[in-house]
Protein backbone atom coordinates (compact mmCIF):
# COMPACT_ATOMS: atom_id res chain seq x y z
CA UNK A 1 0.00 0.00 0.00
CA UNK A 2 1.54 3.28 -1.04
CA UNK A 3 1.75 6.38 1.55
CA UNK A 4 -0.71 8.09 -0.74
CA UNK A 5 -3.58 4.96 -0.50
CA UNK A 6 -3.23 5.02 2.81
CA UNK A 7 -3.81 8.85 3.36
CA UNK A 8 -6.74 8.46 1.21
CA UNK A 9 -7.15 5.71 3.57
CA UNK A 10 -7.03 8.03 6.98
CA UNK A 11 -8.98 10.51 5.19
CA UNK A 12 -12.13 8.75 4.42
CA UNK A 13 -12.06 7.11 7.86
CA UNK A 14 -12.25 10.66 9.64
CA UNK A 15 -14.78 11.42 7.19
CA UNK A 16 -16.98 8.68 7.91
CA UNK A 17 -16.44 9.28 11.83
CA UNK A 18 -17.53 12.61 10.99
CA UNK A 19 -20.80 12.58 9.46
CA UNK A 20 -21.47 9.72 11.78
CA UNK A 21 -21.08 12.14 14.61
CA UNK A 22 -23.00 14.72 12.83
CA UNK A 23 -25.54 12.80 12.02
CA UNK A 24 -26.14 11.90 15.71
CA UNK A 25 -25.76 15.85 16.49
CA UNK A 26 -28.48 16.35 14.23
CA UNK A 27 -30.30 13.53 15.81
CA UNK A 28 -30.21 14.60 19.35
CA UNK A 29 -31.43 18.10 17.85
CA UNK A 30 -34.42 17.09 16.47
CA UNK A 31 -35.38 14.96 19.95
CA UNK A 32 -36.99 17.96 21.52
CA UNK A 33 -39.20 18.68 18.07
CA UNK A 34 -40.24 15.22 18.47
CA UNK A 35 -41.64 15.32 21.70
CA UNK A 36 -44.35 17.65 20.26
CA UNK A 37 -45.44 14.47 18.37
CA UNK A 38 -46.43 11.99 21.22
CA UNK A 39 -48.56 9.83 18.83
CA UNK A 40 -45.50 9.02 16.99
CA UNK A 41 -43.64 7.96 20.07
CA UNK A 42 -46.32 6.02 21.71
CA UNK A 43 -46.02 4.26 17.75
CA UNK A 44 -42.47 3.59 18.70
CA UNK A 45 -42.59 2.57 21.67
CA UNK A 46 -44.92 -0.23 20.72
CA UNK A 47 -43.36 -1.07 17.93
CA UNK A 48 -39.62 -1.12 19.85
CA UNK A 49 -41.06 -2.34 22.84
CA UNK A 50 -43.85 -4.29 23.19
CA UNK A 51 -42.90 -6.26 19.69
CA UNK A 52 -39.79 -7.14 21.34
CA UNK A 53 -41.21 -8.54 24.73
CA UNK A 54 -41.90 -11.72 23.97
CA UNK A 55 -38.31 -12.47 22.42
CA UNK A 56 -36.96 -10.42 25.75
CA UNK A 57 -39.44 -12.19 28.03
CA UNK A 58 -38.79 -15.91 26.87
CA UNK A 59 -34.34 -15.29 26.70
CA UNK A 60 -34.94 -13.60 30.70
CA UNK A 61 -36.70 -16.84 31.69
CA UNK A 62 -34.48 -18.67 31.04
CA UNK A 63 -31.46 -17.14 31.86
CA UNK A 64 -33.23 -16.85 35.01
CA UNK A 65 -33.61 -21.16 34.95
CA UNK A 66 -29.69 -21.35 33.75
CA UNK A 67 -28.84 -19.35 36.49
CA UNK A 68 -31.05 -20.94 38.92
CA UNK A 69 -29.77 -24.53 38.53
CA UNK A 70 -26.26 -23.78 38.20
CA UNK A 71 -26.53 -21.67 41.31
CA UNK A 72 -28.35 -24.25 43.30
CA UNK A 73 -25.73 -27.00 41.80
CA UNK A 74 -22.70 -25.12 42.79
CA UNK A 75 -24.16 -23.74 45.95
CA UNK A 76 -25.61 -26.86 47.23
CA UNK A 77 -21.78 -28.29 47.41
CA UNK A 78 -20.77 -26.00 49.55
CA UNK A 79 -23.45 -25.89 51.93
CA UNK A 80 -25.12 -22.13 51.00
CA UNK A 81 -27.85 -22.67 49.11
CA UNK A 82 -29.35 -20.16 50.73
CA UNK A 83 -27.13 -17.54 48.95
CA UNK A 84 -28.53 -18.85 45.17
CA UNK A 85 -31.46 -15.87 45.65
CA UNK A 86 -28.56 -13.11 45.94
CA UNK A 87 -26.46 -14.33 43.22
CA UNK A 88 -29.52 -15.00 40.86
CA UNK A 89 -30.71 -11.57 41.81
CA UNK A 90 -27.38 -9.35 41.66
CA UNK A 91 -25.99 -11.52 38.75
CA UNK A 92 -29.19 -10.19 36.55
CA UNK A 93 -30.34 -6.63 37.97
CA UNK A 94 -26.53 -5.86 37.77
CA UNK A 95 -25.04 -6.97 34.56
CA UNK A 96 -27.19 -10.08 32.82
CA UNK A 97 -30.89 -8.16 32.39
CA UNK A 98 -28.99 -4.66 30.94
CA UNK A 99 -26.82 -6.39 28.57
CA UNK A 100 -28.65 -9.70 27.36
CA UNK A 101 -31.46 -6.99 26.65
CA UNK A 102 -29.00 -4.50 24.93
CA UNK A 103 -28.64 -7.47 22.14
CA UNK A 104 -31.81 -8.54 22.26
CA UNK A 105 -32.90 -5.27 21.92
CA UNK A 106 -30.38 -4.36 19.06
CA UNK A 107 -31.04 -8.22 17.25
CA UNK A 108 -34.88 -7.80 17.17
CA UNK A 109 -35.94 -3.91 17.35
CA UNK A 110 -32.57 -2.77 15.86
CA UNK A 111 -32.51 -5.19 12.68
CA UNK A 112 -36.67 -4.24 12.03
CA UNK A 113 -35.63 -0.30 12.25
CA UNK A 114 -33.37 -0.54 9.68
CA UNK A 115 -34.92 -2.55 7.54
CA UNK A 116 -37.82 -0.10 7.76
CA UNK A 117 -35.61 2.54 7.01
CA UNK A 118 -33.86 1.03 4.71
CA UNK A 119 -37.40 0.19 2.25
CA UNK A 120 -38.12 3.88 3.00
CA UNK A 121 -34.31 5.00 1.67
CA UNK A 122 -35.20 2.59 -1.41
CA UNK A 123 -38.92 3.61 -2.21
CA UNK A 124 -38.05 7.34 -2.31
CA UNK A 125 -39.93 7.87 1.04
CA UNK A 126 -37.52 9.79 2.41
CA UNK A 127 -36.54 12.07 -0.52
CA UNK A 128 -39.95 12.58 -0.86
CA UNK A 129 -40.42 13.83 3.02
CA UNK A 130 -37.15 15.98 1.71
CA UNK A 131 -39.03 17.79 -1.13
CA UNK A 132 -42.11 18.48 1.05
CA UNK A 133 -39.85 20.08 3.07
CA UNK A 134 -40.32 17.33 6.16
CA UNK A 135 -36.93 16.62 7.82
CA UNK A 136 -36.94 12.75 7.96
CA UNK A 137 -34.76 13.23 10.59
CA UNK A 138 -37.71 14.76 12.31
CA UNK A 139 -40.04 12.90 11.42
CA UNK A 140 -38.75 9.06 10.76
CA UNK A 141 -34.82 8.68 13.04
CA UNK A 142 -35.63 11.09 16.00
CA UNK A 143 -39.33 9.19 17.18
CA UNK A 144 -37.54 5.77 16.61
CA UNK A 145 -34.47 6.97 18.91
CA UNK A 146 -36.73 8.33 21.28
CA UNK A 147 -39.02 5.31 21.20
CA UNK A 148 -35.14 3.11 21.76
CA UNK A 149 -34.51 5.24 25.00
CA UNK A 150 -38.01 5.15 26.51
CA UNK A 151 -38.22 0.85 25.74
CA UNK A 152 -34.52 -0.15 26.80
CA UNK A 153 -34.83 0.44 30.54
CA UNK A 154 -38.42 -1.24 30.72
CA UNK A 155 -37.76 -4.06 28.87
CA UNK A 156 -34.50 -4.63 31.52
CA UNK A 157 -36.66 -4.55 34.27
CA UNK A 158 -39.04 -7.08 32.93
CA UNK A 159 -36.30 -8.98 31.72
CA UNK A 160 -34.99 -8.74 35.48
CA UNK A 161 -38.56 -9.85 36.95
CA UNK A 162 -39.10 -12.77 34.49
CA UNK A 163 -35.66 -13.83 35.49
CA UNK A 164 -35.88 -13.79 38.63
CA UNK A 165 -39.07 -15.67 38.20
CA UNK A 166 -36.74 -18.48 36.43
CA UNK A 167 -34.34 -18.87 38.99
CA UNK A 168 -37.32 -18.86 41.57
CA UNK A 169 -38.86 -21.61 39.65
CA UNK A 170 -35.77 -23.50 39.65
CA UNK A 171 -34.29 -22.98 42.76
CA UNK A 172 -37.93 -23.29 44.63
CA UNK A 173 -40.21 -25.13 42.77
CA UNK A 174 -37.71 -28.00 41.70
CA UNK A 175 -34.91 -28.24 44.06
CA UNK A 176 -37.30 -27.50 47.28
CA UNK A 177 -35.30 -24.30 48.10
CA UNK A 178 -37.40 -22.24 50.62
CA UNK A 179 -39.18 -19.39 49.03
CA UNK A 180 -39.41 -17.06 51.70
CA UNK A 181 -35.85 -17.43 51.87
CA UNK A 182 -35.17 -16.54 48.27
CA UNK A 183 -36.74 -13.39 48.36
CA UNK A 184 -35.21 -12.73 52.01
CA UNK A 185 -31.56 -13.84 50.56
CA UNK A 186 -32.16 -11.28 47.82
CA UNK A 187 -32.44 -8.91 49.92
CA UNK A 188 -35.63 -7.66 48.72
CA UNK A 189 -38.59 -9.36 51.18
CA UNK A 190 -40.07 -7.48 54.24
CA UNK A 191 -37.50 -9.88 56.57
CA UNK A 192 -34.91 -8.16 54.63
CA UNK A 193 -35.70 -4.95 54.75
CA UNK A 194 -35.67 -5.29 58.92
CA UNK A 195 -32.51 -6.62 58.84
CA UNK A 196 -31.50 -3.99 57.30
CA UNK A 197 -32.73 -1.85 59.48
CA UNK A 198 -31.47 -3.32 62.99
CA UNK A 199 -28.04 -2.77 60.23
CA UNK A 200 -27.46 -6.67 59.64
CA UNK A 201 -26.74 -7.91 56.31
CA UNK A 202 -30.06 -9.77 54.84
CA UNK A 203 -29.77 -13.62 54.18
CA UNK A 204 -27.01 -13.76 56.75
CA UNK A 205 -28.91 -15.20 59.41
CA UNK A 206 -30.18 -17.74 57.53
CA UNK A 207 -26.40 -18.78 56.24
CA UNK A 208 -25.68 -19.08 60.12
CA UNK A 209 -28.80 -20.67 61.04
CA UNK A 210 -29.61 -23.66 58.18
CA UNK A 211 -33.35 -24.17 57.76
CA UNK A 212 -34.40 -25.96 60.55
CA UNK A 213 -37.35 -27.81 58.81
CA UNK A 214 -34.28 -29.60 57.16
CA UNK A 215 -32.46 -30.51 59.83
CA UNK A 216 -36.19 -32.23 61.30
CA UNK A 217 -36.47 -29.54 63.95
CA UNK B 1 -37.56 32.79 -15.01
CA UNK B 2 -38.53 29.84 -12.29
CA UNK B 3 -35.36 27.74 -12.78
CA UNK B 4 -32.24 29.11 -14.20
CA UNK B 5 -29.15 26.77 -14.49
CA UNK B 6 -25.85 28.05 -15.51
CA UNK B 7 -22.29 27.31 -16.52
CA UNK B 8 -23.24 24.04 -13.90
CA UNK B 9 -20.48 20.99 -13.45
CA UNK B 10 -21.34 18.04 -11.41
CA UNK B 11 -19.60 14.59 -10.72
CA UNK B 12 -20.67 12.02 -9.14
CA UNK B 13 -17.96 9.72 -7.80
CA UNK B 14 -15.08 11.10 -10.20
CA UNK B 15 -17.81 10.18 -13.57
CA UNK B 16 -18.43 13.69 -15.02
CA UNK B 17 -22.59 13.93 -15.38
CA UNK B 18 -22.94 17.50 -16.39
CA UNK B 19 -19.89 19.74 -18.34
CA UNK B 20 -20.99 23.18 -18.44
CA UNK B 21 -25.25 22.15 -18.46
CA UNK B 22 -27.63 25.88 -19.20
CA UNK B 23 -31.64 25.13 -18.93
CA UNK B 24 -33.93 27.70 -18.46
CA UNK B 25 -37.70 26.83 -17.22
CA UNK B 26 -40.07 29.66 -17.65
CA UNK B 27 -43.03 30.65 -15.71
CA UNK B 28 -46.32 28.60 -16.33
CA UNK B 29 -44.83 26.60 -19.16
CA UNK B 30 -44.37 22.91 -19.56
CA UNK B 31 -40.43 22.00 -19.83
CA UNK B 32 -39.67 18.80 -21.03
CA UNK B 33 -36.16 17.27 -20.36
CA UNK B 34 -35.53 14.69 -22.77
CA UNK B 35 -32.20 12.12 -23.09
CA UNK B 36 -31.07 8.54 -22.99
CA UNK B 37 -31.16 6.73 -20.17
CA UNK B 38 -28.34 7.90 -18.42
CA UNK B 39 -27.65 11.19 -19.33
CA UNK B 40 -28.54 12.71 -15.65
CA UNK B 41 -31.81 13.77 -16.33
CA UNK B 42 -33.59 13.15 -12.78
CA UNK B 43 -29.71 14.39 -11.33
CA UNK B 44 -31.05 17.44 -12.61
CA UNK B 45 -33.90 17.56 -10.68
CA UNK B 46 -31.78 16.39 -8.05
CA UNK B 47 -29.96 19.73 -8.24
CA UNK B 48 -32.97 22.08 -8.98
CA UNK B 49 -34.20 20.60 -5.03
CA UNK B 50 -30.84 21.02 -3.53
CA UNK B 51 -30.49 17.44 -2.71
CA UNK B 52 -26.85 17.80 -3.73
CA UNK B 53 -25.37 20.85 -4.52
CA UNK B 54 -22.96 21.12 -7.73
CA UNK B 55 -19.92 21.32 -8.26
CA UNK B 56 -19.37 24.61 -9.96
CA UNK B 57 -22.09 26.98 -11.73
CA UNK B 58 -25.15 28.42 -10.85
CA UNK B 59 -28.01 27.49 -10.19
CA UNK B 60 -31.23 29.86 -9.17
CA UNK B 61 -34.82 28.88 -8.34
CA UNK B 62 -37.33 31.68 -8.11
CA UNK B 63 -34.43 33.87 -8.29
CA UNK B 64 -32.75 32.57 -5.48
CA UNK B 65 -28.89 31.10 -5.24
CA UNK B 66 -29.56 27.73 -4.31
CA UNK B 67 -25.58 27.51 -2.94
CA UNK B 68 -25.92 30.26 -0.39
CA UNK B 69 -29.08 28.97 1.25
CA UNK B 70 -28.83 27.29 4.26
CA UNK B 71 -31.55 24.23 5.35
CA UNK B 72 -34.03 26.15 7.11
CA UNK B 73 -34.25 28.66 3.70
CA UNK B 74 -34.05 25.30 1.48
CA UNK B 75 -36.80 24.22 3.14
CA UNK B 76 -38.90 26.95 2.69
CA UNK B 77 -38.20 26.97 -1.16
CA UNK B 78 -38.94 23.70 -1.38
CA UNK B 79 -42.30 24.51 0.15
CA UNK B 80 -43.33 25.76 -3.23
CA UNK B 81 -41.95 23.25 -5.26
CA UNK B 82 -43.90 19.94 -5.68
CA UNK B 83 -42.46 16.45 -7.13
CA UNK B 84 -43.79 13.39 -8.61
CA UNK B 85 -41.63 10.32 -8.17
CA UNK B 86 -41.64 7.33 -10.92
CA UNK B 87 -42.60 4.84 -7.95
CA UNK B 88 -44.78 7.57 -5.91
CA UNK B 89 -43.32 7.50 -3.04
CA UNK B 90 -45.91 7.06 -1.08
CA UNK B 91 -45.37 6.37 2.63
CA UNK B 92 -46.41 2.67 3.29
CA UNK B 93 -47.78 2.54 6.91
CA UNK B 94 -50.73 5.42 5.44
CA UNK B 95 -53.82 5.57 3.07
CA UNK B 96 -54.46 7.59 0.54
CA UNK B 97 -56.40 9.98 2.77
CA UNK B 98 -53.57 10.71 5.14
CA UNK B 99 -50.87 10.49 2.22
CA UNK B 100 -52.37 13.42 0.40
CA UNK B 101 -53.03 15.22 4.02
CA UNK B 102 -49.39 14.68 5.43
CA UNK B 103 -47.71 17.99 3.84
CA UNK B 104 -51.03 19.91 5.06
CA UNK B 105 -50.79 18.21 8.46
CA UNK B 106 -47.14 19.08 8.87
CA UNK B 107 -46.89 22.40 7.25
CA UNK B 108 -50.37 24.00 8.70
CA UNK B 109 -52.60 24.21 11.93
CA UNK B 110 -55.84 23.83 9.66
CA UNK B 111 -58.73 22.23 11.52
CA UNK B 112 -59.46 18.81 10.34
CA UNK B 113 -62.72 19.64 8.75
CA UNK B 114 -60.89 22.09 6.35
CA UNK B 115 -58.02 19.46 5.96
CA UNK B 116 -60.56 16.37 4.60
CA UNK B 117 -62.14 18.96 2.43
CA UNK B 118 -58.90 19.90 1.09
CA UNK B 119 -57.76 16.20 0.46
CA UNK B 120 -60.89 15.52 -1.02
CA UNK B 121 -61.01 18.29 -3.63
CA UNK B 122 -56.92 17.04 -4.98
CA UNK B 123 -58.48 13.38 -5.03
CA UNK B 124 -61.30 14.60 -7.34
CA UNK B 125 -58.72 16.08 -9.37
CA UNK B 126 -57.04 12.98 -10.00
CA UNK B 127 -60.44 10.63 -10.02
CA UNK B 128 -59.38 9.31 -6.83
CA UNK B 129 -62.06 10.13 -4.48
CA UNK B 130 -62.99 7.00 -3.76
CA UNK B 131 -59.94 5.12 -3.32
CA UNK B 132 -58.88 7.29 -0.36
CA UNK B 133 -59.12 4.27 2.12
CA UNK B 134 -56.69 2.31 0.15
CA UNK B 135 -53.72 1.56 1.27
CA UNK B 136 -50.66 1.84 -1.54
CA UNK B 137 -50.15 -1.83 -1.30
CA UNK B 138 -53.41 -1.72 -2.60
CA UNK B 139 -53.01 0.58 -5.52
CA UNK B 140 -51.61 -0.07 -8.70
CA UNK B 141 -49.00 1.89 -10.59
CA UNK B 142 -50.85 4.28 -12.46
CA UNK B 143 -53.13 5.10 -9.12
CA UNK B 144 -50.13 5.49 -7.40
CA UNK B 145 -48.56 7.64 -9.34
CA UNK B 146 -51.79 9.60 -9.18
CA UNK B 147 -52.16 9.94 -5.57
CA UNK B 148 -48.55 11.11 -5.61
CA UNK B 149 -49.89 13.66 -8.14
CA UNK B 150 -52.69 14.91 -5.64
CA UNK B 151 -50.09 14.87 -2.84
CA UNK B 152 -47.61 17.04 -4.76
CA UNK B 153 -50.39 19.38 -5.69
CA UNK B 154 -52.12 19.69 -2.26
CA UNK B 155 -50.06 22.70 -1.49
CA UNK B 156 -50.48 24.45 -4.27
CA UNK B 157 -46.67 24.66 -5.50
CA UNK B 158 -45.71 27.11 -8.11
CA UNK B 159 -43.57 24.43 -9.67
CA UNK B 160 -44.24 20.61 -10.34
CA UNK B 161 -41.65 18.48 -11.37
CA UNK B 162 -42.28 14.80 -12.94
CA UNK B 163 -39.76 11.89 -12.93
CA UNK B 164 -40.35 9.89 -15.67
CA UNK B 165 -43.98 10.05 -15.18
CA UNK B 166 -44.79 7.87 -17.95
CA UNK B 167 -42.70 4.56 -17.38
CA UNK B 168 -44.50 1.62 -17.08
CA UNK B 169 -47.81 2.52 -17.83
CA UNK B 170 -50.36 1.07 -19.52
CA UNK B 171 -51.79 3.33 -22.38
CA UNK B 172 -55.11 4.33 -20.50
CA UNK B 173 -53.00 5.55 -17.43
CA UNK B 174 -50.49 6.98 -19.81
CA UNK B 175 -53.30 8.99 -21.46
CA UNK B 176 -54.74 10.08 -17.84
CA UNK B 177 -51.22 11.46 -16.62
CA UNK B 178 -50.60 13.05 -19.97
CA UNK B 179 -54.15 14.68 -19.94
CA UNK B 180 -53.57 15.45 -15.68
CA UNK B 181 -50.24 17.62 -16.68
CA UNK B 182 -51.82 19.26 -18.86
CA UNK B 183 -54.43 20.12 -17.01
CA UNK B 184 -52.25 21.08 -13.56
CA UNK B 185 -50.54 23.27 -15.63
CA UNK B 186 -53.29 25.16 -17.78
CA UNK B 187 -55.99 25.19 -14.59
CA UNK B 188 -53.36 25.86 -11.77
CA UNK B 189 -50.97 28.17 -13.75
CA UNK B 190 -47.78 25.52 -12.50
CA UNK B 191 -45.00 25.51 -14.15
CA UNK B 192 -43.93 22.31 -14.99
CA UNK B 193 -41.07 20.61 -15.13
CA UNK B 194 -41.20 16.81 -17.03
CA UNK B 195 -38.19 14.94 -17.35
CA UNK B 196 -38.90 11.71 -19.24
CA UNK B 197 -37.45 10.19 -22.81
CA UNK B 198 -40.87 9.22 -24.39
CA UNK B 199 -40.43 11.76 -27.29
CA UNK B 200 -43.96 11.18 -28.56
CA UNK B 201 -45.92 11.53 -25.15
CA UNK B 202 -43.80 14.53 -24.49
CA UNK B 203 -44.37 16.14 -27.91
CA UNK B 204 -47.99 16.80 -27.52
CA UNK B 205 -47.68 18.60 -23.98
CA UNK B 206 -44.62 20.17 -23.67
CA UNK B 207 -43.84 24.22 -24.46
CA UNK B 208 -40.23 23.86 -24.61
CA UNK B 209 -37.85 20.66 -24.44
CA UNK B 210 -34.02 20.34 -24.03
CA UNK B 211 -32.19 17.30 -25.12
CA UNK B 212 -29.00 16.59 -22.86
CA UNK B 213 -26.61 14.11 -23.90
CA UNK B 214 -23.04 14.03 -22.94
CA UNK B 215 -23.46 16.29 -19.95
CA UNK B 216 -24.67 19.36 -21.41
CA UNK B 217 -27.48 20.42 -23.74
CA UNK B 218 -27.40 18.83 -26.88
CA UNK B 219 -30.75 20.63 -28.48
CA UNK B 220 -33.46 22.99 -27.02
CA UNK B 221 -36.76 24.44 -28.54
CA UNK B 222 -40.47 23.23 -28.95
CA UNK B 223 -40.65 19.61 -29.89
CA UNK B 224 -41.49 20.31 -33.38
CA UNK B 225 -37.96 22.35 -33.94
CA UNK B 226 -36.28 19.64 -32.22
CA UNK B 227 -38.28 16.71 -34.36
CA UNK B 228 -36.78 19.33 -37.47
CA UNK B 229 -33.37 19.17 -36.51
CA UNK B 230 -30.59 18.45 -38.59
CA UNK B 231 -27.86 17.41 -35.82
CA UNK B 232 -27.32 14.10 -36.32
CA UNK B 233 -27.37 13.59 -32.01
CA UNK B 234 -31.08 15.03 -31.89
CA UNK B 235 -32.47 13.23 -35.07
CA UNK B 236 -31.26 9.36 -33.67
CA UNK B 237 -32.91 10.48 -30.22
CA UNK B 238 -36.16 11.68 -31.56
CA UNK B 239 -36.02 8.40 -34.20
CA UNK B 240 -34.73 6.29 -32.15
CA UNK B 241 -31.94 4.86 -34.36
CA UNK B 242 -29.81 2.22 -32.80
CA UNK B 243 -26.91 3.34 -35.63
CA UNK B 244 -25.88 7.21 -34.61
CA UNK B 245 -23.53 9.40 -32.25
CA UNK B 246 -24.63 7.23 -29.43
CA UNK B 247 -23.54 4.16 -30.23
CA UNK B 248 -25.12 1.18 -29.35
CA UNK B 249 -22.16 -0.80 -28.36
CA UNK B 250 -20.23 0.04 -25.34
CA UNK B 251 -16.96 0.48 -25.73
CA UNK B 252 -14.87 -3.22 -26.11
CA UNK B 253 -11.66 -5.11 -27.48
CA UNK B 254 -11.90 -5.92 -30.64
CA UNK B 255 -15.30 -9.03 -30.94
CA UNK B 256 -13.14 -11.29 -33.02
CA UNK B 257 -10.07 -10.70 -30.92
CA UNK B 258 -11.79 -11.32 -27.84
CA UNK B 259 -13.22 -14.17 -29.40
CA UNK B 260 -10.75 -16.07 -30.10
CA UNK B 261 -8.20 -15.07 -27.46
CA UNK B 262 -7.78 -18.39 -24.70
CA UNK B 263 -8.52 -17.48 -21.28
CA UNK B 264 -5.82 -16.82 -18.79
Amino acid sequence: MSNGDRDGLIVEGIRRLGSVVIFLARLLAQCAPALGRPWLLVHQVYNAGARSLIIIMLSGLFVGMVLGLQGYDLLHRFGSVEALGSAAALGLLKELAPVMTALLFAGRAGTALTSEIGLMRATDQLTAMEIMAVDPMRYVAAPRFLGGVIAMPLLTAIFSVVGLYGAQLIGVQLMGRQGRLLVADAGLGRAAQRHRRRGQEPGVRHRLQPDRRARGL
Amino acid sequence: MVVDVRGVHYALGGRPIFSDLDVQVRRGRITAIMGPSGTGKTTLLKLITAQVPPDQGELRVFGQELAILGRREVYGLRRRMGMLFQNGALLTDMDVFENVAFPVREHTDLPETLIRKLVLTKLQAVGLRGAAALMPAELSGGMARRVALARAIVMDPEVLMYDEPFVGLDPISLGVILRLIKHMNEALGITSIVVSHDVQELATIADDSYLISGGRVAASGTPAQLRASDSPAVRQFMTGCAEGPVPFHYPAPDYATQLLATED
